[in-house]
């Protein structure tokens, strides 16, 4: 019975499970390193507050909910520097290390496991097309002050350098590094922060 | 030496605590960085009334460390006169020991096991993200990624930091 249900679980992770805001922000809790008082765990616990009251249905329920996520959003990025709209498609461990100066554009689409550190900006790259936003795959590593701009795909375990500057897709695995971001051949990650 | 009758040398071994003191009030560099000294200077004193002196200062770290926006412990090895002119974003790791009479500017990021001489000016969005040792009166320039060592009086710029010029050490 047991190795049945696994096999069946197995199967399924392609998709990911549906899980309750409760289990969504204790995840993101042991992923900080159980500190609540950290900012990047602030800031991702509100997005999924704000995620998850978009799912109530009747406007009158969702009113009161929906002002006390504006406030929480507005605290976390006028007193953190955290950018993070409810907008943003965010994977599950998503981890935010320091703060200050962390820019995420609204439709965006963060991986799991990802790593953001303080100073990145993930944005768009013309003002005429102010849609196009860079798209994340699981298990990418930012550097801190890194900026991804524009409609780029990053793939699966991806390093991006300190400092750098995406403008073109990085294929899975690959570290990219220096203005505008080349790829290296890589290396076992060592103390990269 | 004319340079030095214009632009007086700063020292890279004795500490400049005048650089650190708050003019007034609301400076949250200065204020900072004041509950940082005094927090370890209490720890070092010991006793109840180090304990207690020491929990305040925990406080008025936590609330100046969210006013500037900076990731600075109280366990830092930073010895003094370090000047932070504009401090968001600053990152630094407790195991990290930086000189006297540093300057650092904003979003710069310090790793552990990092070695920083006295007098040593930081510009903006640099980041040393490997655990290297910087010489006395170098410059780091602003936005540059630093994995090699610097040796002393040199100027690094650029990613990765590459060592440009050395300074005219003067006497």
């Amino acid at each position: 019975m047991v190795t049945e249900q696994n096999l069946i679980t197995s199967e399924n992770q392609v998709e990911t499970p549906v899980l309750g805001l409760w289990q969504q922000i204790q995840e993101d809790w042991i992923a900080h390193g159980r500190d609540w008082t950290k900012p990047g765990f602030r800031a991702v616990a509100i997005q999924r507050f704000g995620v998850w009251r978009m799912k109530v249905e009747p406007k009158l329920l969702r009113a009161p909910l929906s002002i006390l996520y504006r406030s929480l959003y507005r605290k976390v990025r006028n007193t953190y520097g955290i950018d993070l709209p409810y907008t943003v498609k965010l994977g599950r461990r998503v981890v935010i290390e320091h703060e200050s100066g962390i820019i995420i554009h609204g439709h965006c689409t963060i991986g799991d496991d990802c790593v953001i550190r303080q100073g990145v900006t993930l944005g768009n790259r013309y003002l005429d097309k102010p849609l196009e936003s860079p798209q994340l795959g699981d298990r990418v590593n930012i550097g801190a002050g890194a900026k991804i701009l524009g409609k780029v795909n990053l793939g699966d375990d991806v390093n991006i350098g300190a400092n750098a500057v995406v403008l073109s897709d990085i294929p899975a695995g690959q570290t990219a590094v220096g203005i505008p971001a080349k790829i290296i051949k890589s290396r076992p990650c060592e103390n990269n922060t | 030496m004319v340079e030095s009758i214009t632009k007086p040398i700063i020292s890279a071994t004795e500490p400049d605590w005048s650089r650190e003191e708050a003019g007034k009030w609301w400076e949250p560099n200065c204020q900072l960085l004041k509950s940082i000294r005094n927090y370890q200077k209490w720890q070092q004193y010991g006793g109840i009334l180090g304990y207690f002196l020491c929990r305040l200062n925990i406080i008025y770290h936590r609330f100046w460390s969210v006013v500037t926006a900076t990731d600075i412990p109280l366990n830092c090895q930073i010895e003094g006169g370090l000047v932070l002119p504009h401090p968001n974003g600053i990152v630094i790791h407790p195991s990290a020991s930086i000189g006297p009479n540093c300057l650092i500017l904003q979003q710069v990021t310090i790793v552990g096991d990092v070695k920083i001489g006295g007098h040593v000016d930081i510009g903006a969005g640099a980041k040393i993200i490997r655990s290297v040792t910087i010489g006395d009166h170098a410059l780091i320039g602003a936005n540059a990624v630093v994995t090699c060592d610097v040796p002393p009086g040199a100027t690094a710029v650029g990613i990765p930091a590459k060592i440009i010029k050395k300074k005219t050490q003067e006497v």
